[in-house]
C-alpha cells in the first residue's frame, strides 16, 4: 500500500459513483474502462473501490495475483497501474471509503454494481455520478423505473452498454436527460482510438 | 418477537414483501409461524385481506389465524404451522407419484372453492405454496388475494401467472383455474410413474391453460370433476400428433434450437431473439421460448412489445413468444421451428431436457472478462461439449477472434464469433452471415424455406 497519506477531507481528489440499474449492465467494465483512460491517456493515479455485491474484484486479484490472501481485509491491490481497493470479507463500506481517501489518488472511481442504498449520500460525496441501464427491448422500462427512483435525477449522467440508441428518445423526451452508449472495447484495460473519441464524449459532457 | 409469550426459532421465508419466521408458543408448546410485513400502502391492504380471509374462511388446509399486531414499523401475523415439506421439494425430490399429486391438487382446488364463494381469487398458486402436512395439504400466503373482478395487482408469479395478470386486465376464477393448470404441468413432467400418462390430464391442462378466460373451465368443481376422473385412469396416453420422437409429457417442433449461456447476461436472449427473427425470415413464423431464470418474458410483457393474436398468441414481429416449455405444448402450434432461450447453465449441473436426445440442436455462448478464471471456463467449457457431443455450434461473444482461436485450439472444436450488433430485430450484414454460418451447421428436417437468403 502506498505510504503518502491524504487528509480524507481533500477535495483536489475527484471522486466519480457509478451505479448499475440491474446486474449485467457493465458497471464493472465502465469503472476499468474509465480508470484505464484516466491512467493511460491522463496520466492520473486512480483507485477503483469496490462497493459492489459481486466479487468480481477479489476474482480478477486472483488471476492476476495467485491465490495468496492479504492479512488484512481490505487491502489495494494493482493491476496494469490501476489500483483496486476490495474487501475481502463483508466491506463496511464507510471504511472502504475511507481507505481510500486517505491514499495518494488523484481520481477515485466508486464502483457502486447495483447496490443504491446510500444514493443520497453518494450524491453529496462524488463530483460525477453515472448510472448505467440496459435499453434492450425488453429492459429499457426497467431502466425508466429505476431513474424515476433517484432522488435528483438531473444530478446524474446516463450511460448504456447494451441495446438500441433509439430505444432512449422517450426516456430522452419525457426526463429532458442524455443518454449516451458506452463504446464497446474488447478489454477494459485497452481503449483504442475510435473508442476513444466516444468515452470523451461521455467523460467532458457539460 | 411480537411479545413475551414467543420465543424465535429461526427465520423460514422471505419473498419481496414480507418476511417468515418460525416461532414458539412457550405455555403451549406449540410451533406457530410469524409472517412481518413492512408497513406501506401495498403491505396494509394485503395485510387486511390476509387476515380477512383467514379470520373468516374455515377449512381443512387454510391455516388458522391466532393473532394479529399492527405497529408502526410492521405488521404482524400469527398463523398455524404446517409442519411438513412443499409439493416443490416434493416434485424436486421425485417422492411423490402422480395420483398423490393429483389428489393434493384436487384438496387444493378445495379450498380454492371457499375463496371463491367468498369472493376471493387467490392469484399465486406454485408448489412453495402448498405444504403436505400429513397427508393434509395446506395452502398457505394469502397476501396477494384479491376480489374478483379486480384488476389492481402488483406482485405475480411470473411462471404461473395467467395471461390477463400480466396486462392487469380484471381476474377471476378463471386466472386460478390457469394457475392449477401450470401447476399441473409440473406434476405431470415430473412425477416419478410419468410412464402412466393419461389423455385426459394433457386435455384438462390444455383447457386450464387456454390463453381465453371464456375457454377455460367456468368454475372450480367442474376442474376437481375433470381431476376425481383422471385419478381414475390408467389407460396408457398418446398424443396423436405426435411423431415417432415422443417423450411422456413433451412435443417438439422438428427443428428445436436451445440456446445455453455460459453465464448470466452474456447474451442469451440477445441471441436468441435475434436468430428466431432470422429464421422466421426463412421458414415463416417461428417460435421463441423463454425459459430462462430471468424475468425476460415479464419484461416484454410489461414493456409492451407483445402483441396478441386473435388466436391468444403472444407475438413480436413474426416471432411467436412463449413462456416456458409447456405452453408449447398445445395442439394449435403452426411453426416448425424453435428457438429455445434457456438461460445460464446453472454451476454445479447442468438441465439437459429429454428432447437433447432426439436430434436437436444446442449452441452454447462464452465470454472472458478479466474477472472470469480462464482456466475454469476452458475446463467447463471442454466438460459441456463432452456432455452435448458432436450435436452442438459452440458461439463466442464478448471474445476477441484471436482468444476465441486458443479457446477453439483448448476444446478441439470450431467456434463462431458472434459479431456486436445492438438490435435483435434488425438484421445488418454481418448479422446475417454470422446466422448463417450457424444455421449451415443445423438439419432443419421438414421445415419448409419460405425465402432463400441470399
Amino acid at each position: 500500500m502506498r505510504q503518502n497519506k491524504r487528509s480524507p477531507k481533500d477535495n483536489s481528489i475527484k471522486k466519480i459513483m457509478i451505479l448499475g440499474t440491474e446486474p449485467g449492465v457493465g458497471v464493472t467494465h465502465f469503472s476499468i474502462l474509465l480508470a484505464s483512460y484516466y491512467v493511460f491517456t491522463l496520466g492520473k493515479k486512480v483507485c477503483i473501490v469496490d462497493l459492489s455485491d459481486t466479487d468480481d474484484y477479489l476474482c480478477m486479484d486472483r488471476i492476476y495475483h495467485g491465490d495468496d490472501t492479504f492479512d488484512t481485509s481490505d487491502y489495494i491491490y494493482p493491476i496494469k497501474k490501476i489500483d483496486f481497493l476490495v474487501s475481502s470479507e463483508k466491506p463496511d463500506r464507510s471504511e472502504l471509503i475511507k481507505t481510500a481517501l486517505a491514499h495518494n489518488h488523484d481520481i477515485i472511481i466508486f464502483d457502486n454494481g447495483t447496490n443504491s442504498d446510500h444514493i443520497e449520500k453518494d450524491m453529496v460525496m462524488c463530483d460525477t455520478k453515472y448510472i448505467i441501464g440496459n435499453c434492450s427491448l425488453w429492459k429499457v422500462l426497467g431502466f425508466e423505473k429505476q431513474i424515476t427512483r433517484l432522488p435528483n435525477i438531473h444530478a446524474y449522467r446516463y450511460l448504456f452498454a447494451f441495446g438500441q440508441i433509439e430505444n432512449t428518445d422517450i426516456l430522452r423526451q419525457k426526463y429532458g436527460i442524455k443518454i449516451r452508449q458506452i463504446p464497446y472495447t474488447d478489454s477494459p484495460f485497452k481503449i483504442e482510438k475510435k473508442q476513444l473519441s466516444e468515452l470523451e464524449k461521455i467523460i467532458w459532457e457539460e | 418477537m411480537p411479545d413475551s409469550r414467543y420465543e424465535y426459532i429461526k427465520k423460514v421465508g422471505g419473498g419481496a414483501t414480507c418476511e417468515t419466521f418460525l416461532i414458539k408458543h412457550k405455555d403451549m408448546n406449540e410451533y406457530r409461524i410469524l409472517k412481518k410485513l413492512p408497513v406501506s400502502q401495498q403491505n396494509k391492504i394485503s395485510f387486511n385481506v390476509e387476515v380477512e380471509i383467514l379470520k373468516n374462511i374455515k377449512g381443512k388446509g387454510i391455516p388458522v389465524l391466532y393473532d394479529i399486531a399492527v405497529r408502526e414499523d410492521s405488521l404482524l401475523i400469527i398463523e398455524e404451522f404446517a409442519d411438513g415439506k412443499s409439493l416443490k421439494h416434493l416434485l424436486e425430490e421425485n417422492n411423490i407419484d402422480i395420483i398423490s399429486a393429483l389428489w393434493c391438487i384436487i384438496d387444493i382446488c378445495h379450498i380454492l372453492s371457499l375463496l371463491h364463494q367468498n369472493g376471493y381469487i387467490y392469484l399465486d398458486i406454485k408448489p412453495e405454496h402448498i405444504i403436505l402436512c400429513q397427508d393434509t395439504p395446506y395452502l398457505i400466503d394469502y397476501g396477494n388475494c384479491m376480489v374478483s373482478g379486480s384488476n389492481d395487482i402488483t406482485m405475480i408469479s411470473e411462471k404461473f401467472a395467467a395471461p390477463e395478470q400480466f396486462h392487469s386486465e380484471p381476474v377471476g376464477i378463471y386466472s386460478d383455474i390457469y394457475s392449477i393448470g401450470v401447476l399441473l404441468t409440473e406434476i405431470y413432467a415430473r412425477c416419478s410413474d410419468s410412464g402412466i400418462i393419461r389423455r385426459q390430464l394433457f386435455k384438462l391442462i390444455e383447457t386450464c391453460m387456454s390463453p381465453l378466460p371464456e375457454e377455460r373451465f367456468s368454475d372450480i368443481r367442474s376442474l376437481i370433476s375433470a381431476l376425481e376422473s383422471c385419478t381414475k385412469q390408467q389407460e396408457h396416453f398418446l398424443c396423436p400428433d405426435l411423431s415417432d420422437n415422443y417423450i411422456p409429457g413433451y412435443r417438439f417442433s422438428d427443428n428445436i434450437i436451445h440456446i445455453y449461456g455460459m453465464r448470466k447476461h452474456i447474451g442469451c436472449t440477445h441471441l436468441s431473439l435475434a436468430l428466431a427473427h432470422y429464421l422466421s425470415e426463412i421458414y415463416g413464423t417461428t417460435d421463441y421460448i423463454c425459459e430462462n431464470q430471468q424475468d425476460t418474458f415479464l419484461s416484454m410483457m410489461e414493456n409492451g412489445i407483445l402483441k396478441r393474436s386473435s388466436s391468444g398468441d403472444l407475438f413480436h414481429n413474426n416471432i411467436r413468444v412463449k413462456n416456458c416449455q409447456w405452453n408449447y405444448i398445445r395442439q394449435q402450434i403452426a411453426s416448425r421451428i424453435a428457438v429455445n432461450d434457456c438461460g445460464c447453465i446453472p454451476e454445479k449441473q447442468i438441465n439437459i431436457k429429454p428432447a437433447d436426445t432426439f436430434g436437436t440442436n444446442i449452441l452454447i455462448i462464452s465470454d472472458a472478462a478479466p474477472w472470469n478464471n480462464r482456466r475454469s471456463l476452458y475446463c467447463r467449457l471442454k466438460e459441456i461439449c463432452n456432455l452435448f457431443g458432436d450435436n452442438s455450434v459452440i458461439v463466442a461473444n464478448f471474445i476477441d477472434k484471436a482468444e476465441t482461436k486458443k479457446i477453439a485450439n483448448h476444446i478441439g472444436k470450431k467456434i463462431i464469433n458472434m459479431p456486436l450488433f445492438d438490435n435483435p430485430v434488425c438484421l445488418t450484414r454481418e448479422t446475417r452471415y454470422f446466422f448463417k454460418q450457424i444455421v449451415r451447421k443445423i438439419d432443419f428436417t421438414k421445415a419448409e424455406i419460405i425465402r432463400r437468403d441470399t
